[in-house]
């Protein structure tokens, strides 16, 4: 039975990479093979690249030092939070919401079997984000220290190890959402407010222990005994890296255990998540004047009111906007410091400060994608808008705009930030605000023309669209990606270039895409819209 | 109202409605029937301009779906067979988006949301979320959403399926209603007892094809509408 419910999952995950639901036919085996060398590259480069790198300065160091069990403690915490933060915005939708919760619970499936099959979704998420990490730093010291069958043997169980750890953390989090959510009246919002706060508390925990890590690296002989005996776990989790059989052997014992108490918990109380509505009032309707808005005005009141109607969409598609604005907060508070800091490093060429982060913002700010999931997230109430007696540019330009409404203010407010570090000439100062907005106008318009051309009408989770989407893939990675090449190609440009006026190209570049993109938008976009 | 002129829609090799023809006056309600998978809900969908078709032309109130389909959508309201709404929004919230998308101005919505939201007895469900919603609340908001904006056709696939019987009760007297005032409807239906007494005339729709259509004594003569419809389909 678990496998039949593991294929189906399978199979819903896997739709749109082997289907063309537009056009209703198979997709080409060069289409497919093409989709997963691009996904596959992006993986490696972006993330990937950025661990190996950082394992090939750490590994001989750590090595020469005697603590390679702190070398795998790095990159296992590194998994451990890649993966919890990757999995936490998820599994609660991906354990108790999806559409099939009716059909499973009146066939004759144990509950067990219907939690297990959707524990394997969540696995599937914590493996991959915590091996994006773990794999290129096991990798690293394979090839710069030791690639004996213990090591190897070691980075294998780790990964296992802290991807089972992940499933642990995620499915309690997914758990306790549940059990909050019962007794809530504006669930999304407060669930979207939770979730924001384990986030921010997340990524101050992580920002203060990298502070510790960087500070122990620099006195590695001196703390590492002393680390070593204060916290036998974290050495001990460290060691299963480096194929310790017995550390190994123990942390697998812990890790199942958590497991199958997590799996017990979730099991007991699926069918009462499930299918309770729990202890909330019903909200009683009491008549108001009504407010006309125009309909463009009631096209983007629809499109915000799916934006925040699930906490998945907002977090997911939207965290950038909170995470510009504590970049801008820090700034405006820590800026002064950090501007002369790196007035000194970039002596020789000060305008390429201004080029770094106008680059950093755009990078920052495409990590909201809401268009990318826009049209497919309309699913079976797309019949509503195709009766609707409005123009399909309409509707696709409610989409963007709600994407630039929530998105170009913080990415103001940043730039805004950056221009008093920096304070630039007037030009640079003016440039750093412009070409931001434009770029992320671009990136707007960019994941609508994705979700477009390869819409997924059919989920039966959102999750599979707003995390699993190879759209997501192509938006989250594709990007940034962008962002940081065309920050790159200046480069080899800096001092024969001004900073100014290379930004200023950048700008002209990514304004006349955007021009091209609207246009595609209004014509090629509507009569795809049209077909779905 | 409606004239739909030798239809035709393909999906890949297969053809849904082949060559359909038919005309909807104002004040009738017209019953279209036929077994799953026979063509209806594409034909409906194609008038309600939400899927385009290979051949033929589909005018409303001689407006042309195909150059003009703004303007047919204005005067039209659709009711699908399985009322999927923004489940984001509450009742209320979803009613005053269809208002303002139809420019229905603020009175008059409040005051049809007011008697129609009585009518179905929703009017107390109207702040709870969509999702929180049954089936039948669901099709009853819809019905309301549809008739918000007064459109002169309104189009229903299975409208009867999750009502209870006073809301199919009440849904038949506001059909009247419309046809009465110049109107017209044309509805899907497995329930022959419902379109034999309700319909003026009726359709019968089989693998895309229409095999028979016209008033009920024209389609029926002296027997009963199943057993016309049984007969047809066994053809």
């Amino acid at each position: 039975m678990l496998g039949i419910l593991l294929k189906k999952n399978l199979q819903e995950l896997f739709r749109n990479y082997f289907y063309d639901a537009r056009k209703g036919k198979k997709r080409s085996p060069v289409s497919v093979v093409l989709m997963f060398v691009l996904l596959g590259f992006l993986l490696v480069v972006s993330i990937g690249g950025m661990f190996f790198g950082m394992g090939t300065a750490l590994a001989a160091p750590l090595n020469e030092a005697g603590m390679g069990w702190f070398y795998f403690m790095i990159f296992g915490g590194m998994g451990l939070l890649l993966g919890t933060i990757g999995s936490a915005f998820t599994t609660y939708t991906t354990l108790y919401l999806p559409k099939d919760n009716d059909l499973l619970l009146s066939m004759p499936i144990p509950h067990r079997t219907i939690i297990a099959s959707r524990l394997l979704s969540v696995a599937l998420m914590s493996f991959l984000f915590s091996a994006a990490a773990i794999v290129p730093g096991a990798l690293a010291w394979w090839i710069f220290v030791a690639a004996d069958p213990a090591h190897i043997l070691g980075g294998i169980m780790l990964l296992l190890i802290t991807g089972t750890l992940v499933v642990v953390l995620a499915s309690l989090l997914g758990l306790g959402v549940a059990a909050v959510s019962r007794r809530l009246k504006n669930k999304s919002l407060v669930i979207t407010i939770l979730l924001i706060a384990f986030f921010i508390l997340y990524y101050v925990a992580i920002f203060t222990l990298q502070e510790k890590i960087s500070e122990f690296v620099m006195n590695v002989a001196l703390y590492g005994e002393k680390i070593r005996g204060a916290s036998f776990l974290l050495y001990s989790f460290g060691m299963t890296g480096t194929g310790a059989l017995w550390h190994i052997l123990g942390w697998t014992a812990v890790s199942l255990i958590l497991l199958a108490l997590t799996f017990t918990l979730l099991s007991r109380s699926f069918l009462s998540l499930t299918s309770s509505a729990g202890s909330v009032g019903k909200t009683v309707y009491r008549e108001k004047p009504v407010r006309e808005r125009s309909v463009s005005g009631a096209l983007i009141a629809r499109e915000m009111g799916r934006f925040f109607g699930s906490p998945m969409v907002t977090l997911n598609t939207g965290i950038a906007s909170i995470m510009m604005l504590l970049a801008a907060g820090l700034l405006f508070w820590q800026g002064p410091a950090l501007g002369e800091v790196l007035r000194e490093v970039f002596a020789f060429d000060p305008g390429f400060i201004s080029v770094i982060l106008c680059g950093v913002i755009c990078l920052a700010g495409a990590m909201n994608d809401y268009t990318v999931v826009s049209v497919s997230l309309e699913a079976k109430t797309l019949w509503i808008s195709r009766t609707l007696p409005v123009e399909t540019q309409r509707i696709l330009h409610a989409k963007v705009v709600l994407q630039l409404i929530y998105t170009l203010p913080p990415a103001l407010l940043l730039s805004v930030s950056v221009i008093c570090m920096l304070q630039p000439a007037l030009l640079e100062a003016i440039l750093l605000i412009l070409v931001p907005q434009i770029f992320l106008t671009l990136t707007a318009c960019f994941g609508l023309f994705l979700d477009l051309k390869r819409p997924n009408l059919h989920w039966i989770s959102e999750m599979l669209v707003v995390k699993q989407g190879l759209n997501v893939f192509l938006m989250i990675l594709g990007a940034p990606a962008a962002a940081i090449l065309l920050t790159a190609l200046y480069l080899p440009l800096a001092g024969s270039i001004p900073a100014a006026a290379y930004m200023a190209l950048t700008g002209l570049v990514y304004l006349i895409l955007t021009v091209l993109l609207i246009r595609w938008l209004n014509r090629r976009g509507s009569a795809l819209y049209e077909s779905l | 109202m409606l004239r739909i002129e030798h239809l035709t829609k393909r999906y890949g090799d297969k053809t849904a409605v082949a060559d359909l023809s038919l005309h909807i006056a104002p004040g009738e309600i017209y019953g279209f029937i036929g077994h799953n998978g026979a063509g209806k809900t594409t034909t409906l969908r194609s008038v309600a301009g939400i899927q385009t078709f290979d051949e033929g032309e589909i005018f409303v109130d001689g407006r042309s779906i195909r150059s003009d389909p703004l303007g047919c959508k204005r005067l039209m309201a659709y009711i699908p067979d399985n009322p999927d709404l923004y489940e984001f929004m509450s009742g209320i919230k979803f009613l005053n988006f269809i208002g303002d998308v139809y420019r229905v101005g603020a009175a008059e919505r409040q005051q049809r949301i007011r008697t129609y939201g009585d009518l179905f007895e929703m009017t107390s469900h109207l702040a709870e979320p969509i999702s929180s919603y049954s089936h039948g609340m669901k099709q009853k908001l819809a019905i309301i959403a549809a008739w918000l904006h007064e459109p002169r056709l309104i189009l229903m696939d299975e409208p009867f399926v999750g009502l209870d019987p006073k809301a199919s009760h009440l849904l038949k007297g506001m059909m009247r209603e419309v046809c009465d005032a110049g109107g017209a409807i044309f509805f899907s239906t497995h329930v022959l007892e419902v379109a034999e007494k309700l319909c003026d005339k009726i359709a019968i729709i089989k693998q895309g094809e229409l095999i028979r259509f016209g008033t009920m004594e024209e389609v029926k003569g002296d027997d009963s509408l199943e057993e016309v419809f049984l007969e047809l389909e066994e053809e």
